[in-house]
């Protein structure tokens, strides 16, 4: 004889079951951190996006070509690269600052960032966000920081894993005695693009109507700023180099590139930035393109912030 | 205890009054705020929250002031607004957890309680879809959820009912009169819907071109004094009508077997007359009770009032 089914367990323990209202009557967490809500929010909707795994899938690639071509010459080379320091660092720079990871590192914040301030004001989410008890600056604050950190996950995870690699092939060779600072340097140089892209997408982001708007505008910037400096350096009829150099530099792919040399004390530039005849030039001074670096980001998020209400101001 | 205080309180959009020099004290419970399109009801709404500042006067929300408390009041206030504002892409449930995380709530809390609310306000099951899935009556409940999320003392409704059929508007409506009475939240209403107003709001304000016509109490605001009386009589009859106007009575409507009659000149001595004239009359007498107005007759009585002004 079978045993009859039992009814159901009443799911009185379960908070659930009480469909009356009660007020919440639980913990809050400080006020000072409520920016990181925000930030947090962004990383995990980054994770939950398909085209962030593929871009930095491809991010990856960069340093699985840099491993093998090191490993050719270090291989075919009849001299071990143990004797040059920038030989060890040389890979890293390429890698980090190669034209691949430079555009995919854009990639991601133009996917990401674009509609992080422009969807939310359209959409009306601000009034709700600014309803709650978090002041302007914490909304954008955890928008830039969210997108920043993502951005420097993507820069510094597969360098720091390329350089445990690094350390267990060759730490033989001399690779450790020689990249005492190569941790440090990583990170540094992760920090530019992460902490300047995400800043000038999140200004452009709250200034502009649409994602698809914010992500044109973003593009653009990057890549024409780029191609003009260039064009204007190339043009530049001077016999003095250091004016070339700057001019050649004063873009934002430029800026990235001129601090990442200064950080790793290389002289190799991207092909698109060396000077017919000569291997390479040098970055200009750090001070010059630091200043312009904290310049666009102080800029982006100060206008930013003019742009990010609850409600629609009306003037006039 | 007044959950709002504002005294001589201005909000300006640049040139432009929105609120003018408006005085008022709300008392717990639901409170309607009544106006037409362009009154000042949603500028007055922002201003008590801290996102617009006001030009001149004070105010006070749960005893906070407007002007130095903004993020204290906003942390002990939830805000439904009028517009949309749902992101794309979520669930219901990461949505107000989300808000309940904004409002400094634990992660593993916020999301315990936006289920808790989102099945209170009704959600159910559909509480896991997509945001961008959810019809219109839906969406106000989510709007009212996150606004619950997390425990507020004040509720600021913005036009609930907006984009609502007749059921869900019911329910909407429903929810709000629970909400308001006996759970130790105050909800402010406001709505260009007199009849929403009058179902769920003990108290109401009425604004006219950013100010206030008028306000009180709803049963005293619909109250026409003690000397209108609505009569229901068992079929009509005109000799009770002329014993009524006989002996002091003055008709003011009659509509088949129902009368409305002004007794003002025989105050104290209505039910007597009453009798007397159905019993002279021979006819029945169904029932008679003061006559209140609508909240549709307060509100253009009140408008007719600051025209006459």
């Amino acid at each position: 004889m079978t045993k009859p089914v039992p009814p159901p367990p009443v799911a009185t323990a379960s908070p659930i079951a009480d469909l009356s209202y009660r007020s919440y009557t639980g913990p809050l967490r400080n006020r000072s951190v409520r920016w990181w809500v925000v930030a947090l929010y962004t990383i995990r909707k980054a994770r939950k996006s398909q085209g962030f795994w593929v871009l930095s899938a491809v991010c990856v690639l960069s340093y699985i070509f840099h491993a093998i071509l090191f490993y050719v010459q270090a291989n075919v080379s009849s001299v071990m690269m143990s004797q040059k320091p920038t030989d060890y660092v040389l890979p890293f720079f390429s890698a980090m600052n190669g034209n691949l990871n430079a555009y995919c590192l854009m990639g991601i914040c133009m996917l990401l960032g674009a509609g992080s301030i422009a969807g939310d004001q359209r959409v009306n989410a601000l009034m709700v966000y600014l309803s709650k008890p978090i002041t302007r600056a914490d909304y954008l604050i955890g928008k830039w920081v969210g997108l920043m950190l993502t951005i420097f996950s993507v820069a510094v995870v597969p360098s720091l894993l390329f350089y445990l690699m690094m350390m267990a092939a060759y730490s033989s060779n001399g690779f450790f005695a020689h990249t005492h600072w190569l941790p440090v340097q990583i990170v540094l140089a992760a920090l530019v693009p992460s902490v300047l892209l995400s800043a000038l997408m999140t200004g452009i982001s709250a200034w502009s109507r649409s994602s698809f708007t914010a992500g044109a505008l973003f593009a653009s910037l990057y890549i024409l700023t780029g191609i003009i400096a260039n064009i204007i350096g190339f043009a530049m009829f001077t016999h003095h180099m250091n004016v070339i150099v700057m001019v050649r530099h004063a873009s934002i792919p430029g800026i990235i590139d001129a601090i990442a040399q200064r950080i790793f004390s290389v002289t190799i530039t991207r092909h698109e930035f060396r000077i017919p005849g000569q291997p390479g030039i040098p970055a200009p001074p750090l001070s010059f393109s630091l200043s312009i670096a904290f310049a666009l980001v102080v800029v982006s998020i100060a206008a930013a912030r003019t742009k990010i209400h609850a409600v629609e101001v009306v003037r006039g | 205890m007044s959950t709002i205080t504002v005294n001589n309180l201005t909000v300006k959009y640049g040139a432009r009054v929105a609120v003018d020099n408006v005085t008022f004290d709300l008392p717990d419970g639901c409170v309607g705020l009544l106006g037409p399109n362009g009154a000042g009801k949603t500028t007055l709404i922002k201003c008590l929250l801290g996102f617009v500042a006001p030009a001149s006067g004070t105010g006070k929300v749960l005893g906070l002031d407007i002007a130095t408390s903004g993020l204290a009041i906003r942390q002990k206030v939830g805000l439904m607004p009028e517009l949309d504002c749902h992101i794309p892409g979520i669930n219901a449930v990461t949505y107000v957890a989300y808000t309940g995380e904004l409002a400094g709530m634990p992660a593993s809390l916020a999301i315990g309680r936006a289920h808790e609310v989102l099945e209170y306000c009704g959600l159910g099951e559909a509480r896991y879809r997509q945001v961008e899935t959810y019809s219109t009556g839906m969406l106000q409940r989510i709007k009212l959820a996150q606004a619950l999320v997390h425990g507020p003392g004040l509720l600021l409704l913005d036009e609930p009912t907006n984009g609502l059929d007749p059921r869900g508007r019911e329910e909407m409506l429903s929810l709000i009169k629970d909400i308001s009475h006996g759970k130790g939240v105050s909800v402010i209403v406001s709505s260009h819907l007199m009849p929403d107003i009058e179902r769920v709001c003990d108290y109401a304000i009425v604004m006219r071109g950013g100010k206030v016509a008028t306000s009180g109490d709803i049963a005293s605001l619909r109250s026409v004094g003690g000397y209108h009386v609505e009569i229901e009589l068992r079929e009509p009859c005109a000799a009770f009508t002329k014993a009524l106007v006989d002996r002091g009575g003055r008709l003011l409507l009659e509509a088949g077997s129902l009368l409305q009659v002004d007794m003002q000149h025989i105050e104290g001595q209505q039910a007597a007359v009453l009798f007397q004239a159905a019993k002279e009359s021979g006819t029945q007498l169904r029932g008679f009770r003061a006559v209140q107005r609508s909240m549709e007759d307060v509100f253009l009585a009140a408008i007719d009032q600051e025209n006459a002004a």
